[in-house]
C-alpha cells in the first residue's frame, strides 16, 4: 500500500475552482426574507427607547422580546445575549433584526429605527477581573530563594481578526416541527445546542446543516450560535426562510477576535545560568463577555513554559472585561500569546546574561519523560532536536546569524521553538465532547463517513475519507464525506482544538478496522464508536495538574527578514520550518496548511493592526486591517519529520494550530536582531521600529 | 436604463439600474454565484470578473459601465479548454483550501495569462495581489499558475 | 430628481451638467467605496450618477512638443501600456492599489477624488501636470495643486468635468517615486514622496516634490522647491539637514487608522534624504 502521505487530488477542489461550490451566501429559497441587524451605536450605557417607524406589511423586527426561553448564546458562560438586553456592554452589539423581502426597504427600515441610550462609562482598563486562575510547579519559593539572577520582562499582544474571506452568515427555515439552519460554521452541534438552548425546544425540532465554509480559523466556532439563535427566533415568528449574511465591515466590527494579552514573566536563574523557576502573570482582554475565554486563558497559562522543561512554576493568569467586542476562538486559541512572550524571554535571559540564546534555549528543551507544566508527562518520543537541526541547516541559521550580528546591515533570522497540545485542554474529550462517529456501508459497498466535523479549508474532506479507504483497501471514490447535517451525522464534537484527524479520525479509523473485519460484501452495516479516554491521561481541573492533552505536536520556524532603516518596513527574505505532527495523512494538505499557518502566525507579528480606541475598532475593513498579500509572503519550505503517535490514525497528532504558533516569535526576533533593539510587543509595526530605533541614539 | 453586454459568450440586454454593482447583477438576476463577495470595496478580489479580458473587482463596477463590453464570469470561463489547464494547475499545486478566493485567483490568473502568458515570479505575484487569500499563504496559488504556464504552452 | 445619466458624447455629458446636479463617476472605483450601501441594494449616492467612463473623447493620448495629454479617462491599466508615459507615472502606477483596480480606474478619478494619500497625484504634482477643465462653455486649465484645494475637495464646479492632465514634455534627470503603505501591495499610502530634480553641469535647475498623507491634501511648496535652484548638487548633499529644516513646515500629517504622525513626519524627512542620497 501506498505510504498515506503520498498526496491526492483534494475531493472538493473542482466544486471550489469552478465555482460550484456551495457557499451559504450563495443559496436561495422559495419566499426568502432577508434580516439586518440594528446595533448598538454606544460602549455602554442603557436602551431607554426603541423608536421603530410603522412597518410595511411583510416587513417586521425581532428583538429580545420575542424571546420565549432564554436569550443567552449557550457557550461556556451563559453572559452573551443574543438580542441586546436593556444594558449595552458594547459598541455594535445586536439589538433587533429587521427582516422582510427587499432589501431596499430593509435598509431604510433600519436607518429610520431610533435607538436612545442612557450612556455610562465604559471601562477599558485591567480592574473588572471576570476570570481568574493559578496553578503551581514544584517549590517556586526555593528556586527564587536560591537564584543567582532573576530577570523580569513584560510583553505585550494585540488584536488579531481571523479575516475568513467569506463572511459569517446563515439561512434558517421552517420544516414542519423543525428549524433548519444552514450556515457557515465549525462546528455544527454548538450551534444545534445553542438554538435548543434558546427555544427550549426538543432536539428532534433543530437541524443544523453546514454549508461550504469559506475559512474560518476559530472566527466561526462560537460566534455563529449567536447568530443562529437571533434567526431562529425571526424564523419561529415570522414563519419563513430568512438569510442573514454580514457585510464585512459589520463581521468586523462585532465578530471575536484573538484576545490582547499582557504577560509579565519573572525567571530564577541559577549559578549555571540556567533557569529554575518561572513566574508568569497572564491577563486576557476577553472584553465585554465571558464566552471562551475561561479555555483561552487555560490553554495559555498550561503554554507558560513553551517548548521547554522549567522545574519550578508559579502562574497565575486573569481574563478581564472591558467594554470592547468580545474576543474568542482564533487558531492556536492563547498559545500564540504565550508563545511569544516565552520564545522573546528565553532570547531575553540569554542576551541579559550574556549567554549564546541557541545554546541557552537547547539546554532548556523538553525531552521525553519530562514533566510538563502542569506536572504531568511528555510520554512520547520528542524529535525537536531533529526539527531544529532540519530548519536551521536549511535556513543556514547558524552563519546568517553570525553575519547580521554586524552593525548596520539590518537583516536579522529568528527562530521560534513551539509545541501545541492536541485536542481539548484536560479531560474535555471525556467529560464534555465524548465524540462519536459513524461508518455505514452501503449494499453497493460504498462507505459513508458519519461525523460532524467540518471542512473549512484545512482538507478534512479528504484527509478522513483517505484514512477510511486505506484501512478498508478501497479506492478513495467510495468513500463519501458530505458536509454534516446534524439529523444525519451524530456528534462528533466540534471542529477545533487541533482535534479532528486525531480525535475524531482516530475514531474513524477505528471503526474502519471494526467494519473491515466484519465486512460482508453486498450488505449494509453500520459501524459506532465513542471516544474512550487512555487510562492513564489523568488531569484535575480544579488544580491544574495533571496530563492536559493526550499528545503534543511539535514545530520550529526559522524567519529571515530585512528591515529598512529610512522607512522601518520589515520585508520577510525567507522562511524554513519542520514539523513533527505524527504523521502526515496527505502531506500536500499539511504543506498547505502549514505555509497558510505561518503566514498568519508571521503577519500577527509584523504586519495585523487591530485597535480598539475607546471600545471602537479602528481597522473597521479589509482596507484599514492589512493581511498579506501575494506580494508579502516569501518562499517558504517546510520539512515534516514523522514520529508517529500510538493512539492517533497511521499515527496522525493535530496540525491546524501548530502552524501559526511559531510565526510572532520568530519574525519578532529576526526583527530584533536587525535593528538590535528589545521588542517585547506584537506587531511589530514599523511606527513601533521607528520608536525602538531613534531611541537613546 | 437598457444595458447591452455580451456575458459568458452570449449577448444579453437587461433593464436595470445603472448604478448598481456588477457584482450584485451577476449573482441576483443572472444566477451567478460562482462571484463571491468577499468585502465590498475592492480589497479581497473574491468578485472578480474579467471585462475585455482584464480583470476587475465586480464590486466596484457600476453596471452601467458594462454597456457594450465583453464580461466573463468563471461560469463562462470554465467552459475553455484554458480553464482546464488552470483548474488541474490548482488542484495539483495544492492551491485550493477554503476555496472562496478560488475563483476569483483563476479569473486573475486568466487576465495575467492573456496579457503575458510566460509572467516572472514576480509578474504572478503582482497580479495576484489584488485577490487575497487567508488559508495558503499563496506559494501553492504560484505555484499553480506557474503550473499553467508550462503545460499551457501555446495556449495563451 | 433625475435619473442617472448615460451620454453619447463628451457635449451631451456637457450640455447635461450645465442643466442638472450629477455625481460623475468614471470607472467607479472610488465612487462606489464612497457610496456603499448593503449588499445588493443601490449606492446611496447624494445626485444621480453622470456615466463618462465609456466616451472615447476622453480616452486619448498625445503627445506634442510641449506637453502629454491623457484623456481623464485613461485607466491606469491603459497608461501603464503606453509609450509615452513617463518611467516615473509609470513605477507609481504599478504601486497603486491592484490590478483589478488599475484595469478600470482613471487618471481624471483619481485627481477628482482628490485624497491627500493620491500616488499619481504627487507624482502629477512633481511634473508640474495641469488639469484641463470644461463645462459647456468655457476651458479652463489649472495646475494640479491649485485644483486640488482640501480633503477630497477641488475647484470644480458642478457644470465642469475634467477633460485631461498635461504633463510638460521634458525629460527629468532623476524622477522617483517613494510609497510606503501598510503592506506590500493593495495599500493606501502611510506617506509618499515623488520628486524630480533636473541639473545642468552639476547645478540644480529644476526641483519640485510632492508629499502624500501630510496633510490635507498632497503637499507641495514651489517657494521650498526654489531654494534648491542654483545651487550644487554637492551642496545639496551636505546641507541634507538645513533641506529637511526648509521642508519640515509642509509636513503635518495626522494620527489615523493607518499610522501615525511622528512615523509619518519621520519617514517622509527620510524619503528627501533617500532622494537626495540618490542623485548625482
Amino acid at each position: 500500500m501506498a505510504d498515506i502521505s503520498q498526496s491526492i487530488p483534494k475531493v472538493d477542489a473542482y466544486a471550489k475552482i469552478s465555482g460550484e461550490a456551495v457557499y451559504v451566501s450563495d443559496i436561495k429559497k422559495e419566499g426568502m426574507l432577508y434580516a439586518k441587524t440594528v446595533r448598538s451605536s454606544i460602549v455602554k450605557g442603557k436602551i431607554t427607547h426603541i423608536d421603530v417607524p410603522s412597518l410595511p406589511e411583510g416587513y417586521s423586527i425581532v428583538t429580545r422580546a420575542d424571546v420565549s426561553h432564554m436569550n443567552v448564546v449557550k457557550i461556556i458562560f451563559d453572559d452573551m445575549p443574543y438580542y441586546a438586553t436593556d444594558e449595552i456592554n458594547h459598541l455594535n452589539e445586536p439589538i433587533l433584526l429587521v427582516v422582510g423581502e427587499d432589501k431596499e426597504i430593509i435598509d431604510k427600515i433600519t436607518r429610520e429605527i431610533k435607538i436612545t441610550y442612557q450612556e455610562e462609562k465604559p471601562v477599558f482598563d485591567d480592574s473588572q477581573s471576570v476570570i481568574s486562575y493559578a496553578f503551581n510547579k514544584g517549590s517556586i519559593k526555593k528556586a527564587f530563594k536560591n537564584a543567582k539572577d532573576i530577570i523580569e520582562m513584560t510583553y505585550e499582544t494585540g488584536l488579531q481578526e481571523q479575516a475568513y474571506i467569506e463572511p459569517q452568515g446563515f439561512i434558517a427555515y421552517e420544516e414542519g416541527e423543525k428549524i433548519v439552519l444552514i450556515g457557515s460554521i465549525q462546528c455544527p452541534y454548538y450551534v444545534k445546542n445553542a438554538v435548543i438552548h434558546a427555544l427550549g425546544c426538543s432536539e428532534n425540532q433543530v437541524q443544523v446543516i453546514q454549508a461550504v465554509v469559506g475559512g474560518a480559523f476559530g472566527g466561526k466556532e462560537e460566534y455563529p450560535s449567536l447568530i443562529a439563535c437571533q434567526l431562529a427566533i425571526a424564523v419561529r415568528k415570522i414563519h419563513k426562510p430568512i438569510k442573514l449574511i454580514f457585510e464585512r465591515e459589520e463581521d468586523i466590527l462585532s465578530t471575536t477576535k484573538r484576545h490582547p494579552s499582557k504577560i509579565k514573566l519573572t525567571a530564577a536563574l541559577n549559578h549555571l545560568n540556567n533557569i529554575t523557576g518561572l513566574k508568569a502573570d497572564i491577563t486576557l482582554d476577553g472584553g465585554a463577555y465571558k464566552g471562551l475565554s475561561s479555555v483561552v486563558l487555560s490553554r495559555a497559562m498550561i503554554a507558560v513554559t513553551g517548548a521547554y522543561t522549567i522545574d519550578n512554576l508559579e502562574v497565575q493568569g486573569k481574563v478581564i472585561k472591558t467594554n470592547t467586542v468580545p474576543n474568542g476562538a482564533f487558531r492556536g486559541f492563547g498559545a500564540p500569546q504565550m508563545f511569544f512572550a516565552i520564545e522573546m524571554f528565553m532570547h531575553h535571559i540569554a542576551k541579559e546574561t550574556n549567554q549564546d540564546p541557541f545554546a541557552f534555549r537547547m539546554r532548556h528543551l523538553a525531552r521525553q519523560g519530562d514533566k510538563t507544566s502542569t506536572s504531568g508527562h511528555f510520554r512520547d518520543p520528542i524529535i525537536l532536536e531533529d526539527l531544529i537541526r532540519v530548519a536551521t541547516e536549511k535556513s543556514k541559521y547558524h552563519s546568517k546569524v553570525s553575519a547580521y550580528s554586524n552593525e548596520n546591515i539590518y537583516k536579522g533570522i529568528g527562530m521560534s521553538i513551539f509545541l501545541h497540545g492536541c485536542g481539548f485542554t484536560g479531560s474535555g474529550e471525556s467529560t464534555h465532547i465524548k465524540a462519536k462517529v459513524k461508518l455505514l456501508k452501503t449494499k453497493e459497498d460504498n462507505v459513508k463517513i458519519l461525523v460532524a466535523a467540518v471542512d473549512m479549508g484545512q482538507g478534512i474532506k479528504t484527509t478522513l475519507p483517505k484514512v477510511v479507504a486505506s484501512i478498508l483497501e478501497i479506492p478513495v471514490s467510495r468513500v463519501v464525506f458530505d458536509y454534516p447535517d446534524t439529523d444525519l451525522v451524530p456528534d462528533s464534537g466540534p471542529t477545533v482544538a487541533s482535534r479532528t484527524m486525531m480525535i475524531v479520525g482516530g475514531l474513524v479509523a477505528k471503526a474502519a478496522d471494526e467494519l473491515k473485519s466484519k465486512w460482508i460484501d453486498n450488505e449494509e452495516q453500520t459501524v459506532m464508536k465513542q471516544y474512550v479516554q487512555p487510562e492513564y491521561i489523568k488531569w484535575d481541573e480544579s488544580k491544574f495538574q495533571g496530563d492536559a492533552y493526550p499528545a503534543y505536536s511539535w514545530g520550529v520556524n526559522v524567519v529571515e527578514v530585512a528591515v529598512d532603516p529610512l522607512t522601518y518596513q520589515t520585508k520577510i527574505i525567507n522562511t524554513v520550518s519542520a514539523y513533527d505532527i505524527g504523521k502526515a495523512i496527505d502531506e500536500r494538505i499539511i504543506i498547505g496548511q502549514a505555509e497558510g499557518g505561518i503566514t498568519q502566525g508571521m503577519a500577527y507579528g509584523y504586519l495585523e493592526r487591530m485597535v480598539a480606541k475607546d471600545g471602537k475598532i479602528m481597522q473597521k475593513n479589509l482596507t484599514d486591517y492589512l493581511i498579506p498579500t501575494s506580494l508579502d509572503t516569501s518562499k517558504m519550505s517546510t520539512y515534516i519529520l514523522d514520529n508517529p503517535y500510538a493512539l492517533g490514525p497511521f499515527g496522525a497528532k493535530g496540525a491546524g494550530e501548530l502552524t501559526l504558533i511559531g510565526g510572532a516569535p520568530a519574525i519578532a526576533l529576526a526583527i530584533e536582531m536587525a535593528i538590535n533593539k528589545k521588542i517585547t510587543k506584537i506587531p511589530v509595526t514599523p511606527e513601533y521600529i521607528m520608536e525602538l530605533m531613534n531611541h537613546d541614539h | 436604463m437598457i444595458i447591452k453586454f455580451t456575458l459568458n459568450h452570449q449577448a444579453v440586454t437587461i433593464d436595470t439600474d445603472p448604478s448598481r454593482r456588477l457584482l450584485d447583477v451577476l449573482r441576483v438576476d443572472f444566477n451567478l454565484v460562482g462571484v463571491k463577495e468577499g468585502c465590498g470595496e475592492g480589497e479581497c478580489g473574491a468578485c472578480s470578473v474579467l471585462i475585455n479580458h482584464q480583470v476587475v473587482n465586480s464590486c466596484l463596477v457600476p453596471v452601467g459601465n458594462v454597456h457594450n463590453k465583453d464580461v466573463l464570469t468563471i461560469e463562462g470561463y470554465k467552459l475553455t479548454p484554458k480553464y482546464k489547464i488552470i483548474e488541474t494547475a490548482f488542484v495539483d499545486a495544492g492551491a485550493v483550501q477554503c476555496g472562496f478566493c478560488t475563483p476569483g485567483m483563476v479569473m486573475a490568473t486568466e487576465s495575467l495569462l492573456y496579457q503575458n502568458p510566460h509572467p516572472s515570479d514576480l509578474e504572478i505575484k503582482i497580479a495576484l495581489s489584488g485577490n487575497l487569500c487567508r488559508c495558503t499563504g499563496y506559494n501553492m496559488i504560484i505555484e499553480a499558475v506557474k503550473l499553467a504556464v508550462e503545460r499551457g504552452e501555446g495556449l495563451w | 430628481m433625475v435619473g442617472h445619466y448615460y451620454p453619447s458624447s463628451l457635449e451631451e455629458t456637457l450640455i447635461e451638467l450645465k442643466k442638472n446636479r450629477y455625481q460623475i463617476i468614471a470607472g467607479g472605483t472610488d465612487v462606489l467605496v464612497q457610496y456603499r450601501s448593503w449588499s445588493e441594494t443601490v449606492p446611496k449616492v447624494k445626485y444621480p450618477l453622470m456615466f463618462i467612463h465609456h466616451l472615447s473623447e476622453l480616452k486619448f493620448m498625445t503627445e506634442n512638443v510641449d506637453y502629454i495629454e491623457i484623456g481623464a479617462c485613461v485607466t491606469y491599466k491603459d497608461l501603464l501600456s503606453s509609450p509615452l508615459i513617463p518611467k516615473v507615472l509609470k513605477d507609481t502606477i504599478i504601486e497603486i492599489a491592484s490590478p483589478g483596480i488599475r484595469h478600470t480606474a482613471t487618471l481624471g478619478g483619481n485627481i477628482a477624488n482628490a485624497s491627500p494619500a493620491a500616488d499619481a497625484v504627487c507624482t502629477l504634482i512633481a511634473l508640474d501636470a495641469m488639469v484641463v477643465i470644461k463645462s459647456i462653455d468655457s476651458i479652463r486649465t489649472e495646475k494640479i495643486e491649485d485644483f486640488i484645494t482640501g480633503v477630497k475637495k477641488t475647484s470644480l464646479k458642478p457644470d465642469e468635468i475634467i477633460y485631461s492632465v498635461k504633463i510638460p514634455n521634458v525629460m527629468s534627470d532623476y524622477a522617483c517615486f517613494y510609497k510606503v503603505g501598510g503592506r506590500q501591495a493593495d495599500a493606501i499610502s502611510k506617506v509618499s514622496l515623488a520628486a524630480v530634480m533636473n541639473a545642468t553641469d552639476g547645478r540644480i535647475t529644476k526641483w519640485r516634490m510632492a508629499f502624500g498623507a501630510v496633510g490635507p491634501k498632497v503637499m507641495t511648496s514651489l517657494s521650498i522647491d526654489g531654494m534648491m535652484i542654483g545651487k550644487t548638487i554637492e551642496e545639496i548633499k551636505i546641507t541634507i539637514p538645513a533641506i529637511l529644516e526648509q521642508y519640515s513646515p509642509l509636513i503635518n500629517p495626522i494620527d489615523d487608522q493607518r499610522s501615525t504622525a511622528k512615523y509619518r513626519k519621520l519617514v517622509a524627512m527620510n524619503l528627501i534624504q533617500k532622494f537626495i542620497d540618490a542623485i548625482s
